[in-house]
């Protein structure tokens, strides 16, 4: 956890190179280069390498297993369900305590990918979109392995693809070849696609965001509480391209919006300083307001190596493992 | 150099413009894609450094070519090489009007106007234009514009103080509307004569007036006074508000009540409210000790009607005729005394005689002369006495009737009009005819067929064929022409009635055969029978006329002698037979006095007296009397013929008048006037002349009665002057500029500057781009 709160503090648009190994991690621990990653064709063969790379770095990790056995035990009090007393301790102490074990049960995951024209810029070769798809089909290949139950949403102002969380034969390839489906989206819409995704997802589960975030922000408060507030766990990602953060322009252009096309004259040596407070001020307000909800913000310049990505996902599901048993959120239940 | 548009210099700031353009880089062409506008701000056009200012000749060029627009349109031209016009161009142009009406004659009044006028003459600079005018009733050019412009400068006021102290205050009324019309006129010659785009002084009218209510402003009303002449008022004023005034009110000769009235009216403003009135008879002193006096009590602003005493009637020895020997009344008691006398011709009673040739009672009602001698009441100015004529003795009509030719003996009384109700031996005949052809009238009437001979022998026709008809219904007068002398005192529509006169039995008379001897003989009115016949005919012999009646006036025939048409006719045939213009009427100052008309110029004389019925705007003189004099003009001066006439002013001055003389011009006084004929037979014809009676209304007009007329006043303001001033300055600026035109000049080298720019522009677009140009392209779009 202090490796998230170290990179949150950095600069926003300062994305080291070679991102920061992970703690614990060896120095030969090797992270894919995103561009070389994306010259890949194949989202699911990318997903593989980068799961499967993340794997065996896995194993030099301390936090192996994160499927939660026994917990604690806790005095019997009057109203526990007597059926999750441990009888053989009382046999031992002739006291009664109640084992508690963490739920151990598979995971339900919707992944809401933005699709918005927004998210077609991009200046590194490749876009956040590209950037987005990756990370949603490495996270839903993640899942699967664990056999964890995988959704997906893709949306602009409003949801147009919609798979729901299944884990089942053939599902994966359905995500991921929905996901390489090109998408004309629209403008970015958060409230809407928001408001629906918390009145279509009943069941708890996790919601993972993959958006650029490029729009007004005074609704996404709202919302994301609504979702919250409806038991669902949220991650945010959010994307980003270098030239967003930088602003690193050199030349006085034209500058045409993908979404609305409206164009501005806007010279960047005279703009930049202006621009990168407005843009900093903008992602501080997002992050103000997801750590107000409880909700894991993790930005991801799209020259960030992706198995970081799934680091800070991993870290982030472990750290809420804690705080929702410190909240006595999560269902807590005593298994037989 | 001095600019006319200055205000387009600051269009010169305008070559900032290309001097900014110079220094602005050349707009990136390229696009550049971008994921969203919200956190970006537009970026104004960066400039270049200064140093790095492009195509310096190009530059230049422009920047030339702007301020060469720019001065063309601000309209350069120099000034000072005319300093010398320029006093001539805005030297003020002032006529001065001088009032010289009968008001002017007030205490005080004429010293003070005399005085403004010097001054006025002694305030014209070099360069300034004056014209003095003088103006009563009629406006008089003292010193003309061109008079002023040739004499040399420093004579010039002499030459205006010399025609200003010639003046004097007239008799005359005020015609204000018409001297500031004439006074404008002048002025607006004065600016056409030197072209009306030119730049010229103010032009203005200073009235040297009492400006009194009275004055006439008829004239400018419907003038279009042009807004840059100015009328400065130099109002001259008495300091006594109060006036008196006095007019004869109208005689009604069919009055019962004989006694003179007299109108007194008192100024709104007077003070006084009681006043003497002395009623002088004919050559009494004004020192007369014991004269006639009343008293009248008028309020200020209000008029009164008042009768002559019984001490001034008693005087009378007119046989009847009111008045007396009264000829003047003076109004004593009011503060200015140049309206006090109302002047009066002691009415002379004419005397006329009518010859009836007809053997008839002349007290039976059934016959003619009944009525004829009942027509001619006597009144104040006309005594006729009718005389009948029976049976076949000597006519006698030239001078006085001879006695022992008719019943009664008249003296003095010429007879005037014959009246043929009978047949005439030959040589009554002869004498009618000689009669007729002096300028009388004779009236057939056409009693029987026998009379028609008479008349055919009158006319010098061979046979004038009748036929007597009795139409089975009356006949009426139809076709009545109204025009003439006859049927003219009938001619309003309240008067023209003549359905009420019915005609049971007249003459059909051939009036072709009549016509075609006499084509100047025509039919006055028509019966409304079958074929129009003639009812009354007028056919002109010499200078006189014969009259014929197809009917009579006996009961018997016709109705006519009942109606109210047959006084009237009977009066104005005998007034026109008698020829002379012989009236009491009260004159004013200025007034043409109508002496006589003689034949052949009957139609100049209506024209005269039509004019003067325009003017009468005041009710001493009404329409009834102008309808008199109008017929009398038409008709012949067979008394005055060619005699020589001598009118005798009240000041004993004598204007001979020439034998064509119709009018009399010189009445410039008030007063009686005596007209003598030159063998001095008949005793002298005396009128009299007054002053207009508005030129006694001596309150002061307000000067807003000019604004109302459209005058623009001289307030004496200084802003409005200032911006009078300023428009001359403008106006010369303008005319020294068009004189120079240097802006042509100007725009000239500016399209060459152009041409020469595009040119350079041309080549230097043609020339390889410089490799540092517009890196713009650098900048990735970065979508894929």
């Amino acid at each position: 956890m202090s490796t998230d709160s170290a990179q949150h503090d950095a600069p926003a648009y300062d994305v080291p190179a070679a991102p920061d190994p992970l703690p614990g991690a060896g120095a030969n621990f090797d992270l894919i280069d995103p561009a070389t990653l994306m010259r890949i064709k194949g989202l699911e063969v990318r997903a593989r390498a980068i799961v499967e790379g993340f794997m065996t770095g896995l194993h030099r990790s301390p936090y192996h297993g994160f499927s939660v056995e026994f917990t604690e035990y806790r005095q019997y009090t009057d109203g526990d369900d007597l059926r999750y007393l441990d009888w053989r301790l009382y046999a031992r102490s002739d006291r009664y305590y109640i084992k508690r074990f963490e739920d151990e049960t598979n995971l339900r995951c919707h992944v809401l990918l933005d699709a918005s024209k927004s998210m077609t810029f991009g200046s590194t070769g490749y876009t956040k979109a590209e950037y987005g798809a990756t990370l949603a089909a490495t996270l839903a290949y993640f899942l699967s392995t664990q056999r964890d139950a995988v959704g997906l949403m893709r949306f602009d102002d409003q949801i147009r693809d919609y798979l729901p969380a299944r884990f089942r034969p053939g599902h994966l390839r359905r995500i991921m070849v929905a996901l390489e489906r090109p998408l004309e989206g629209k403008v970015t819409d958060l409230a809407g696609p928001l408001q629906r995704v918390a009145e279509m997802v009943t069941k708890r589960g996790l919601l993972v965001l993959v958006s650029d975030l490029l729009a007004p922000i005074e609704k996404l408060e709202e919302h994301l509480g609504y979702i919250r507030g409806r038991g669902q766990e949220v991650i945010v990602f959010h994307v980003l391209d270098p030239a967003e953060l930088s602003f690193d322009f050199d030349q006085p252009a034209l500058f045409e919006d993908v979404e609305s096309g409206k164009t501005l004259y806007v010279d960047p040596d005279i703009i930049r300083k202006q621009y990168v407070d407005q843009f900093t001020d903008h992602i501080a307000q997002v992050e103000a307001t997801c750590e107000k909800l409880g909700i894991d913000y993790e930005r991801c310049p799209t020259d960030r190596p992706l198995e970081l990505a799934l680091f800070d996902f991993l870290s982030a599901r472990l750290s809420k493992g804690v705080k929702s048993s410190r909240t006595g959120s999560r269902k807590a239940r005593v298994q037989a | 150099m001095s600019f006319l548009a200055p205000l387009f210099l600051a269009a010169a700031a305008a070559v900032s413009l290309p001097i900014l353009f110079h220094l602005i880089r050349r707009t990136p062409r390229g696009r550049q894609i971008f994921s969203s506008l919200m956190f970006l701000q537009p970026s104004p056009p960066r400039l270049t450094k200064k140093k790095r200012l492009e195509n310096w000749p190009l530059l230049l060029l422009r920047v030339l070519a702007l301020v060469l627009l720019a001065l063309a349109f601000a309209r350069p031209f120099l000034r000072g090489a005319s300093e010398a016009d320029r006093d001539a161009l805005l030297g003020r142009s002032t006529v001065v009007l001088i009032d010289t009406s009968a008001s002017m004659r007030r205490a005080g009044v004429w010293e003070d106007a005399m005085q403004q006028a010097n001054e006025l003459i002694d305030e014209a600079g070099p360069g300034d234009r004056l014209a003095v005018f003088a103006f009563d009733r009629d406006v008089r050019e003292l010193v003309t514009f061109e008079q002023w412009s040739q004499a040399p400068p420093d004579d010039r006021a002499a030459l205006a103080r010399e025609a200003v102290d010639d003046l004097s205050p007239s008799w005359r009324a005020t015609d204000l509307g018409a001297a500031l019309v004439r006074a404008s006129d002048t002025l607006e010659e004065l600016a056409v004569a030197r072209g009306r785009d030119k730049a010229m002084g103010p032009r203005r009218v200073v009235l040297i007036s009492d400006a009194q209510h009275g004055a006439t402003t008829d004239a400018l009303r419907g003038y279009d006074w042009r807004k840059d002449v100015t009328l400065e008022l130099a109002t001259v004023a008495s300091e006594r508000a109060g006036n008196a005034s006095a007019q004869w009110v109208r005689h009604d000769d069919s009055a019962e009540d004989k006694a003179l009235r007299l109108r007194v009216t008192n100024a709104p403003g007077s003070a006084t409210e009681q006043f003497e009135l002395r009623w002088r008879r004919a050559g009494e002193a004004d020192d007369e000790p014991d004269p006639i006096t009343s008293t009248v009590y008028v309020p200020p602003g209000e008029s009164r009607v008042v009768k002559a005493p019984p001490a001034a009637m008693r005087d009378s020895t007119s046989g009847g005729a009111s008045g007396g020997k009264i000829v003047r009344v003076e109004v004593a008691g009011d503060d200015h005394d140049f309206d006090n006398d109302a002047w009066r011709a002691a009415p002379q009673a004419r005397r006329a005689t009518v010859v009836y040739i007809g053997g008839e009672d002349a007290n039976d009602p059934t016959q003619g002369l009944f009525f004829l001698q009942r027509a001619y009441p006597t009144t104040e100015r006309l005594n006729v006495r009718v005389e009948a004529v029976r049976g076949e003795v000597a006519l006698t009509l030239d001078g006085p009737f001879a006695p022992g030719s008719g019943p009664g003996g008249a003296q003095n009384s010429p007879v005037e009009m014959v009246v043929v109700t009978e047949p005439m031996n030959e040589a009554q005949v002869k004498t009618l005819r000689a009669f007729v052809e002096k300028g009388h009238t004779a009236l057939v009437v056409l009693s029987d067929d026998a009379v028609a001979t008479t008349a055919a022998q009158l006319l010098g026709l061979e046979d004038l064929s009748t036929e007597p008809v009795a139409p089975p219904q009356d006949a009426l007068l139809v076709g009545i022409d109204f025009d003439h002398p006859v049927f003219a005192p009938l001619a309003e529509a309240q008067f023209s009635d003549f359905s009420k006169v019915r005609f049971a039995r007249y003459h059909r008379v051939d009036m072709e055969s009549i016509e075609a001897k006499m084509p100047k003989s025509r039919a006055l009115a028509r019966f409304d029978t079958a074929g129009d016949d003639p009812a009354l005919i007028e056919a002109p012999l010499g200078r006189g006329h014969v009259v014929i009646l197809t009917s009579t006036w006996r009961q018997r025939d016709s109705q006519l002698a009942l109606s109210t048409k047959f006084v009237p006719m009977m009066l104005a045939l005998l007034e026109r037979s008698m020829g002379v213009v012989e009236t009491t009427d009260t004159y004013h100052v200025g007034d043409r006095v109508p002496l006589v008309a003689r034949a052949g110029e009957g139609e100049a004389a209506r024209d005269d007296a039509k004019t003067k019925k325009d003017d009468a705007t005041e009710g001493t003189v009404d329409g009834k009397d102008r309808r008199d004099e109008e017929s009398t003009d038409q008709s012949n001066g067979s008394r005055v013929d060619e005699a020589r006439l001598t009118v005798t002013a009240p000041d004993g001055r004598t204007f001979k008048l020439g034998p064509g003389a119709t009018h009399f011009d010189q009445a410039d006084m008030p007063g009686v006037y005596a007209v003598n004929s030159e063998d001095a037979t008949d005793p002298p014809w005396r009128f009299a002349v007054n002053l207009d009676p508005r030129e006694s209304d001596v309150t002061p007009v307000s000067a807003d009665l000019f604004e109302s007329l459209g005058v623009t006043l001289d307030r004496d303001d200084p802003e409005a002057a200032a911006a009078e001033a300023k428009r001359q300055a403008d106006l010369l600026a303008v005319e020294l500029e068009q004189q120079h035109k240097i802006w042509r000049w100007l725009i000239v080298a500016a399209l060459a500057v152009l041409g020469v720019e595009t040119w350079l522009a041309g080549r230097y677009s043609r020339l390889p781009a410089a490799p540092s140009a517009a890196p713009d392209a650098a900048v990735s779009t970065g979508t894929t």
